[in-house]
């Protein structure tokens, strides 16, 4: 039953991860998101850290999904609806074979990090959540060479940066917190700092695109 | 302190005033093409660029100054050595810039009212004038040798732009041997000192002498350090573009090059060769020198009275006394006992010689545009230094007696007939160059007062009492003045001169028979340019022998040459890969490194 | 090593210095909240405030000269921070507040009279810039990796707002592109950081140095920490969002970007090598493989660029794979090559941090005056803008490394010490390098010196934006001359000689 209450915290940010990640709908990737950054929140607090359950609910969860959901052009004057339908769409279809290629360079990323750790002496507390943390970092990198449309590569950003944190704090011990959860905090602003500047940006780009255009400009891509 | 800060500005000042023109016309973007009027290039500012190193020179107390940021580390000094080398040259430069003035009057009116093409010379000369004085000014305060060839490297080549300012076919031709020949000296001086500085490790002039006195090459590095300041003195053999250069240049960058500049290989050997040290051993080397100095003195004096040009003749002169000058500088390598008092004369000869030829050349000028004086008052008065150079008279008189005095007493009588015979060449050479003068002579009176004849009267002032205010070795010459019963065995050159002159000027009469042969300004200039010739055209033969082999090689490189671009041109495609991975690129970069890790 | 970058010092910091120290890094960022607010048309108010930093350092020059290293450690909490200054920072807070302080007079003639920039983004400019001059030095200072993190990100994300400013599309799209990479990079280090951090539980640079020992998880954590470094460096292969990036951006922000924030990564990517792997001599050769495949690429790239800015771009990327040469010199070699290199790689970040700067207000002066971004739209301009042409010509001579320039002479150390070392390869990179950057150099000096085409209309530069770019560019010239200058600044205060 503990070993329960130690794997869910653990497995459930990697499954909507994953969820995220892979959903065609932007708008549900990004409600999805806000979950995701709840659940994050919810481990941080397992692990007794709640300061940074606070700030993720904070920063991750609220702040980051209000830029979000404003790069989609909902804001909570005009209601839920989407500005225009065609934010529901991922334009890029997904191929197998991109899938694939892009899997090797994450594959030896993991392999590093997994040699790294293994010369570590095994987190005494919370073995899941470091996995969980690796894990999400691969998905992440995965997902932010696979797509190429720039909310979705924020989201994948978001995420590796969230494994990061998870990896990091499993990592430091009881005499150096302060130095993680320094590193923490000013990776959170920064994770914030930068989803903010790149919704914006997403909103000028469509406001400048030329609105003649019939393909939907929310799927530009930045190669 | 205030003569540390003279120091600098002493340099400095000449770089400003050079950069002040052209950046007047830079701010005025556009000023150089538009048509119209132009800013006045000349003006009063621009002839007070060796004002600070008058002051300089005339103020009391020694100076050094060092800076260790500057090259391989800067060491400038005055000491009473430098000083009268200062003072003279300083004065000379100041009075050539104020004649100029006068001088160029015409071109300057050109240039103001609009000509492109003169404007554009004017303001090359308005550039280099400065540029060539600070180069002189900084190898004279020189103490380390890589300032010491700075300067003498920037005098020389900024000196190019002063020779060929006129711009014509002779100009041209004066400045290419100038040219040439100063690429040779340039390339074995530079040679000599990095051999020399770099064989006994040191910075300062000093060092290097004791080096050179010391090294086991001695012989040859003072050989060749001679040869390269040689072809600066117009050494014979190497001063082939003296008379090709000075005479095409406006008169008064004549009178500089003729006074000042050509002295900077006087200083140059003095600054370098071990002289009056018994210990260097360099006694063969210096009766080569004294032989090389006579042969100088002699022939420059016979090829020079056959030249036309007033300008040519007094170029040749040059060549003559400065052989006077070289058969001393080799007393001090062959007899180094004599060195201390020879220095003095020595300082004292080149100093008269410089400011007088200053002053003769300033006279050329002065004959063509004659000032409103009575003839009885201005011949005389063109005379007089012309006399003085013959040594019998004023500061000539003085200096000649300082060095034969010398002479005697070290028992060099054979020395003093050779140099009296090439005085009876002096003479014979500006009784001609003045003769030239009166042929050519000018009706076009200029106002008296003009910048003109004011600064030619002051240079004649300054020549002649030269020995009454020249500090050398401390303070001023005691007694320059001969006693009463040398003066016969002084004067009898200039006697015999004149008696030849005259014999010349009645034959030439008598017979009423124009020569119509004449020999070339530049005498052995000719010789070199057809051995160049010759070899140019060897070698050409033999390129194009290659060159039609080449030819299919050539064909194929062209095609490769293509290709390539072609590839080059390809190469930003791969750019938007890069762009595109990014991340995976990283990551592999990563990879990499931690291979190398691994590794070692 | 790490004497020489001033981690080792029992030197306890005076007040003063540390007040000093405080102003240094702190007032350019007030002067930049001021400069939002005001909105300054002229540029010497700016410059008399700023002045002030400028004169704090000298004192605090002064002050390290005759004491030595300072360190400060800051306790905030369980948190400490460490902190040092020594002749190294000293050279690179003085460049940092130099080429500050000259974009900061450039910009208000370049926004008003120039591009008649409006709306927001003007306003934005001045914070902006104080915070990255800030975020500079704090990187300069920092002698631990949370400090580095922090100034890192500070930076990055500056770098990107100012990108940014022009709000034209295709500024947009590249600043876009550079964000998220920056991101990422900074995410690799961050990765690199906690590594470090679960090994030996501590981040102090000097503490480090002698807690780390080689394994698989100090060689994971270098890696990554190199990985994301070189990224934000523009080191080839993982250059490509540079040129792009420069293309759009305001002249005196991509100045500064090229001079400084690039080197800021290189400068942490190079400390962190000698402090925890200083014996790595074979992945230090990879980088330095990676240099020279810069210098070649970045070479042939700006010889053909069609666009004068991405001439400037090429060039830098061309320019820091010398820099990137430091790191065979330095990890893994013998005492004696490691103290001629020492001097020539900072005199080459000086050198080209200079050049490169008065090199982009040049080019900048000559676009705005000649209305033409492409290199064959220069025909005519040696005629109409002699002064801006010669700051690019000055500007050049130290980029291409002839002498008497600082770039000659940088280039001349860096040469010596790899013969010393034995390096031969890096003899032919440096000689490829500079035929490369001769070539082109000259290239836009041959289409300036066309003369037979008609000029349509032109606007002169103010005179003022000018003079900058030649202060820079002769300043560049003049680092030649007095190289011992900087190099003894270099050899006090802890740097061993």
């Amino acid at each position: 039953m503990s070993s329960l209450f130690d794997v869910l915290p653990a497995t459930l940010p990697v499954l909507l991860a994953v969820l995220v990640l892979l959903d065609r709908r932007l708008l549900r990737a990004c409600s999805l998101f806000v979950l995701f950054a709840l659940t994050v929140a919810l481990t941080w607090w397992r692990l007794g850290f709640i300061w940074l359950a606070l700030l993720e609910t904070l920063l991750g969860a609220v702040l980051t999904g209000a830029f979000l959901f404003h790069a989609l052009g909902i804001s909570p004057a005009r209601g839920a609806s989407p500005a225009r339908p065609s934010h529901g769409q991922d334009p890029v279809p997904l191929i197998w074979r991109r899938t694939l290629i892009h899997l090797i360079p994450v594959l030896a990323l993991m392999g590093m990090l997994a040699a790294a750790l293994a010369s570590l002496p095994a987190s005494d507390s919370s073995p899941a959540v470091r996995w969980s943390g690796l894990v999400l970092v691969g998905l992440g990198l995965w997902a932010f060479a696979l797509h190429t449309h720039l909310l979705r590569r924020l989201l994948a950003f978001n995420i590796t940066g969230t494994g990061i944190f998870l990896l990091l704090m499993t990592l430091v011990g009881e005499t150096t917190t302060a130095a993680g959860q320094g590193l923490v905090i000013t990776g959170l602003a920064v994770a914030l700092l930068g989803t903010a500047l790149g919704a914006l940006l997403i909103r000028r780009l469509d406001a400048l695109a030329p609105s003649q255009q019939p393909s939907p400009v929310n799927g530009r891509q930045v190669s | 302190m205030t003569a540390t800060l003279l120091l600098i500005l002493t340099l400095l000042w000449p770089l400003l005033l050079m950069l002040r023109s052209p950046l007047r016309v830079l701010m005025e973007q556009d000023a150089l093409w538009r048509p119209g009027p132009r800013p006045k290039l000349l003006d009063a500012w621009w002839a007070s660029a060796p004002l600070p190193a008058l002051a300089l020179a005339l103020w009391p107390g020694e100076t050094t100054l060092v800076l260790d940021g500057w090259l391989l580390g800067g060491v400038w000094q005055l000491d009473e050595a430098r000083r009268p080398w200062l003072l003279f040259s300083a004065l000379l430069w100041g009075l050539a810039g104020v004649y100029a003035r006068g001088y160029l009057v015409a071109e300057q009116q050109a240039a103001e009212a609009g000509d492109g093409g003169t404007f554009l010379r004017l303001a090359g000369l308005t550039l280099l004038w400065p540029l060539t004085l600070a180069g002189n000014l900084l190898l004279l305060l020189a103490e380390d040798i890589p300032s010491f060839y700075l300067g003498f490297a920037v005098m020389t080549f900024a000196a190019y732009g002063l020779v060929v300012h006129a711009d014509n076919r002779d100009a041209h031709l004066g400045g290419r041997a100038y040219l040439i020949m100063a690429l040779f000296g340039e390339a074995l001086i530079l040679g000599g000192l990095l051999w020399a500085a770099g064989s006994a490790d040191v910075l300062t002039l000093a060092a290097l002498r004791d080096g050179i006195a010391e090294a086991e090459q001695g012989a040859w590095m003072a050989a060749i350090l001679w040869l390269g300041f040689g072809v600066k003195a117009g050494v014979v053999g190497l001063h082939v573009w003296l008379p090709l250069a000075h005479p095409v240049a406006p008169t008064p960058a004549s009178a500089v090059l003729s006074g000042v500049m050509i002295k900077a290989g006087l200083v140059g050997w003095l600054s370098v060769l071990p002289l009056g040290d018994p210990a260097a051993g360099l006694e063969p080397l210096g009766r080569l020198v004294i032989a090389l100095g006579l042969v100088s003195a002699l022939a420059a004096a016979l090829f020079g009275i056959t030249q036309r040009h007033p300008k040519a003749v007094l170029a040749y002169s040059s060549v003559s006394q400065m052989g006077m000058l070289t058969a001393l500088v080799g007393t001090g390598l062959s007899d180094p006992a004599l060195w201390p008092a020879m220095s003095v004369a020595v300082v004292l000869f080149a100093a008269h010689h410089g400011m007088t030829k200053g002053a003769l050349f300033l006279g050329v000028g002065i004959s063509e545009h004659p000032p409103r004086l009575p003839a009885w008052l201005l011949w005389p008065l063109l005379i007089l230094p012309a006399v003085s150079l013959t040594g019998a008279l004023a500061s000539g008189l003085a200096s000649k007696w300082a060095f034969k005095n010398v002479l005697y007493e070290g028992g060099h009588e054979t020395l003093v007939t050779w140099l009296s015979l090439a005085a009876v060449g002096t003479t014979l050479l500006v009784a001609r160059a003045l003769w030239r003068q009166w042929r050519e002579r000018g009706h076009h009176a200029i106002p008296l007062l003009g910048t003109m004849p004011l600064a030619w009267l002051f240079a004649i002032v300054a020549a002649t009492s030269l020995p009454l205010w020249l500090p050398v070795a401390g303070g001023v010459v005691d007694s320059p003045w001969p006693p009463p019963d040398e003066l016969p065995g002084l004067m009898w050159p200039v006697g015999v001169g004149l008696v030849l002159a005259c014999v010349g000027l009645w034959l030439a009469a008598i017979t009423r028979r124009r020569i119509t042969w004449r020999l070339m300004s530049g005498d052995l200039w000719w010789l070199y340019a057809m051995l160049a010739r010759r070899l140019g055209a060897g070698l050409q033969e033999g390129a194009e022998r290659i060159g039609a082999r080449g030819s299919r090689l050539r064909g194929r490189l062209v095609a490769a040459e293509r290709e390539g671009m072609a590839w080059i041109d390809g190469l930003p495609r791969y750019e938007r890969r890069f762009r595109q991975l990014a991340v995976p690129l990283m990551i592999g970069v990563a990879v990499l490194l931690l291979l190398g890790f691994w590794l070692g | 090593m790490i004497e020489r970058l001033g981690l080792v010092t029992t030197q306890l910091p005076t007040t003063g210095s540390s007040m000093m120290t405080l102003l240094v890094v702190l007032l350019p960022l007030l002067l930049g909240m001021l400069g939002g607010a005001w909105r300054p048309w002229r540029g010497w108010p700016g410059l008399v405030v700023a002045l002030l930093s400028l004169l704090a350092l000298v004192w605090l020059t002064q002050q390290i000269a005759t004491h030595g290293t300072q360190a400060w450690v800051l306790d905030l909490g369980t948190l400490t921070l460490h902190w040092r200054a020594n002749g190294l920072t000293l050279l690179l807070l003085l460049l940092t507040q130099l080429l500050v302080l000259a974009s900061a007079a450039y910009a208000p003639a370049y926004l008003c009279d120039a591009v008649q920039a409006r709306g927001r983004g003007p306003a934005w400019l001045w914070p902006l810039m104080g915070l990255l001059a800030t975020s500079l030095s704090l990187i300069w200072l920092a002698a631990d990796l949370l400090s580095l993190y922090i100034g890192l990100e500070l930076m990055g994300l500056t770098a990107v707002g100012l990108m940014l400013l022009p709000g034209r599309e295709e500024a947009l799209a590249a600043g876009m592109r550079y964000l998220l990479l920056a991101l990422i990079g900074s995410l690799a280090f961050l990765l690199g950081v906690a590594l470090l951090l679960g090994g030996w539980g501590r981040l102090d640079l000097a503490g480090l140095a002698e807690a780390v020992e080689p394994g698989p998880l100090l060689w994971v954590a270098m890696a990554l920490l190199s990985a994301g470094l070189l990224l934000k460096a523009a080191a080839f292969p993982l250059h490509a969002w540079l040129a792009p990036v420069h293309g759009s951006a305001w002249t005196p922000v991509s100045a500064l970007h090229a001079a400084l924030v690039i080197k800021a990564s290189f400068f942490i990517a190079l400390q962190l090598w000698l402090v925890l792997a200083p014996r790595a001599a074979m992945a230090a050769w990879l980088v330095g493989g990676m240099g020279a495949a810069a210098v070649v690429w970045g070479g042939l790239l700006a010889w053909r660029a069609d666009k004068l800015k991405d001439v400037v771009a090429w060039s830098t990327v061309s320019q820091l794979g010398y820099l990137l040469i430091a790191f065979p010199l330095l990890i893994g070699t013998s005492q004696a090559v490691v103290s001629i290199a020492w001097g020539g790689v900072w005199l080459q970040l000086l050198a080209h941090s200079l050049a490169k700067a008065a090199m982009f207000l040049a080019v900048g002066n000559l676009m705005l005056a000649t209305g033409e971004s492409r290199v064959s739209g220069l025909a005519g301009a040696s005629r109409r803008f002699p002064l801006s042409l010669l700051s690019f010509g000055i500007a050049a001579i130290s980029l291409v490394g002839l002498p008497p320039s600082a770039g000659f002479t940088a280039k001349w150390l860096l040469l010596h010490a790899s013969l010393a070392a034995g390096q031969w390869p890096w003899l032919v990179v440096l000689a490829l390098g500079t035929l490369l950057s001769a070539a082109y150099m000259f290239r836009v000096f041959r289409y300036s010196f066309v003369e037979d085409v008609e000029l349509q209309d032109y606007r002169p530069v103010p005179l003022r934006m000018d003079l900058i770019a030649m202060a820079l560019a002769l300043a560049s010239l003049l680092l030649g001359l007095t190289a011992s200058w900087p190099l003894a600044i270099l050899a006090i205060a802890g740097g061993v000689p």
